[in-house]
């Protein structure tokens, strides 16, 4: 998953920590979001989101769109 | 589920609750050492022995409590870790459990399961923190 959250937060000039205190998640964390080495949990990307005052879709992206093939 | 405390103070505190709890473990476990050199009566060596795992208790305890204080990811991490070191270990206690009783290896003392699931834990919690850095 691609997501925003490092151009998100140097708009802001938040530095990792900031971020964390405010998603109240670890440091290490948000650099795991950030380096897309870790995709949130729904709850967390709502907060994430949220917190932008973007939508999830705004913040997060898919690596590519698989189209639904209705199962297998 | 949204921690109340940040993870990174519950990862200071669990620490500090770490320290302490091994510092009163070392004192428990040389008080122990100490009585047991004067031949106390038997029921006295079963309070003796089971002295210094009451500081572990804590340990353990402080361990719960971090989990269900830190976030999604870092209990990810610690889970897997001490899923695949209770994994290691029961195998390697097995293992060993055979040369001992079949090929005349030996004897090793139950308590070392102890140190050696805590061994691969932090060793595994390494490894696999380089996955997402």
């Amino acid at each position: 998953m691609k997501n925003r959250i490092h151009v998100l937060r140097a708009e802001r000039r938040w530095t990792q920590a900031e971020l964390a205190e405010r998603l109240n998640v670890s440091r290490q964390t948000i650099n795991a979001l950030e380096t897309e080495k870790y995709d949130p949990s729904l709850p967390l990307a709502f907060s994430i989101a949220r917190l932008f005052g973007k939508t999830v879709e705004e913040v997060f992206q898919p690596d590519e769109i698989v189209p639904s093939s209705g199962g297998n | 589920m949204t921690p109340k405390l940040n993870p990174d103070l519950a990862k200071k505190r669990h620490q500090y609750q770490v320290l302490a709890a091994m510092s009163l473990y070392t004192v428990a476990l040389l008080a122990c050492m100490h009585f047991l050199r004067q031949d106390p009566p038997a029921p006295l060596r079963v309070v003796l022995a089971l002295l210094p795992t009451l500081p572990v208790v804590w340990v353990m305890w402080s361990v719960i409590r971090f989990l269900g204080q830190t976030d999604e990811l870092q209990r990810r991490v610690h889970l897997e870790a001490l899923a695949i070191a209770a994994g290691a270990t029961a195998f390697l206690s097995l293992t060993y459990g055979f040369l001992e009783d079949f090929a005349g290896f030996p004897h090793v003392a139950a308590w070392w399961t102890f140190v050696l699931i805590d061994i691969v834990w932090a060793a595994t919690g390494c490894v696999l923190w380089r996955r997402y850095k």
